[in-house]
């Protein structure tokens, strides 16, 4: 095979998709009214590509593999029940990526943690962002009646899902301080929290 | 307003990962199956075209489930889990193949032009049927190299790296594979 050839070649999907210029579409067919091998090859292609098309996209299995893949994986351990809230709430996330971030007064003013049981830089995080949070849940309340229902209903929703994972995230992290996942999930939750209400802030309400 | 993160709302440069993946990945086993039902078909047909042999599929298939449970929890949405498990249902097979070539030389027929030519079954009206049939008598490299490129859509740098081949060697498979079909068929 000539150069020529491997150029032929690397055109020859898109000769057939008919997406090439008209400068190489007559380079191509040029090389091909003589080289016998390249045409054969385009033939071949040409040939099998409706019948590819035919092909199915899914085909079923004769018989039903979950039965076996669930007990494959029924010997693995399961993950406890603070992670898939705060999973759920990572899936929020990805809708409110695009809500500013926390960068309010509140969030910045530095006050005293509470006493709990949290290691102390969380306890203090929570005490800050619990400000912020706050303030901006009462100013979302305020405009509640400037949004429609339904818009009403998924913010309920969601923030009840946030809520319970702040709330699990915090059990775990009591029961165990040390455990820096649970420390990164239970400060992901309180942030998707602010972004949410922040978001929610910005909405255009019905009127506007 | 749509709170909940979906492939088609979410912006561009944020990851995107689906519920039950995320739930999966925290050890939800109903999440999980819902995952293996909806891709089951897809996932099925890309192991049976590449395996070539149903009781081989099957298992693989399984294989593939098992290995998605073990691994589901690094998929970050980098890309479409789609694509992600996918790929992961190409390196299962094409893993398995290479680890066990005894096995592959029990369970894969060698391509037999003469024979595809005479046996009646090829003459089916039904194309894709016959595709099939012709695509389970390819040789094994030459069939993996053709489902990948011209059924599934993947690029040849793609197929040469999940192969452990190069470019060029992929390119000339596709070639052997689309002539040694187009002869069973016709």
């Amino acid at each position: 095979m000539s150069d020529t050839c491997d150029q032929t070649l690397e055109h020859l999907d898109a000769y057939l998709d008919g997406t090439l210029g008209p400068a190489t579409v007559a380079a191509v067919e040029a090389h091909l009214a003589q080289c016998a091998e390249c045409s054969s090859i385009l033939d071949d292609a040409r040939f099998l590509r409706p019948l590819v098309a035919a092909l199915p996209e899914q085909i079923t299995p004769p018989t039903d593999l979950w039965p076996g893949v669930r007990n494959a994986i029924r010997t693995r351990t399961r993950r406890p029940r603070w992670a898939l809230a705060a999973a759920v709430v990572l899936a929020i996330g990805g809708a409110v990526a695009s809500a500013p971030h926390i960068s309010g007064t509140a969030l910045r003013s530095r006050q005293e943690p509470s006493s709990s049981s949290l290691p102390t830089e969380v306890a203090r995080f929570e005490h800050q962002v619990g400000a912020a949070s706050a303030e901006l849940e009462a100013a979302v309340r305020a405009r509640e009646h400037q949004l429609d229902p339904g818009t009403v209903a998924t913010i309920e929703r969601n923030l009840a899902i946030i809520d319970a994972a702040i709330d699990e995230t915090r059990v775990a992290l009591e029961e165990s301080p040390d455990d820096a996942r649970i420390a990164d999930a239970f400060v992901s939750a309180h942030h998707q929290k602010i972004r949410l209400l922040r978001q929610v802030l910005w909405a255009p309400g019905r009127d506007e | 307003m749509g709170l909940v993160g979906t492939q088609q709302d979410a912006p561009a440069h944020a990851p995107v990962v689906p519920v039950d993946v995320l739930r999966a990945q925290h050890g939800d086993v109903d999440a999980f199956e819902r995952i293996y039902r909806a891709h089951l078909g897809r996932i099925y047909a890309l192991v049976r075209r590449l395996a070539a042999d149903p009781v081989d599929a099957d298992e693989l298939c399984q294989e593939v489930f098992v290995r998605l449970w073990e691994k589901i929890a690094s998929y970050r949405g980098e890309s479409a889990f789609t694509t992600w498990l996918h790929r992961l249902a190409v390196n299962v097979v094409l893993g398995g193949r290479r680890s066990d070539g005894r096995r592959l030389a029990r369970i894969v027929p060698t391509f037999d032009p003469d024979g595809a030519a005479h046996d009646p079954r090829s003459r089916s009206h039904d194309a894709a049927i016959d595709l099939t049939r012709a695509l389970d008598q390819l040789p094994p490299r030459a069939r993996q190299v053709f489902v990948l490129h011209d059924v599934e859509g993947w690029p040849h740098e793609d197929i040469a790296a999940a192969m452990h081949t190069t470019v060029g060697t992929s390119k000339a498979q596709l070639h052997r594979a689309r002539s040694l079909l187009r002869s069973a068929l016709t």
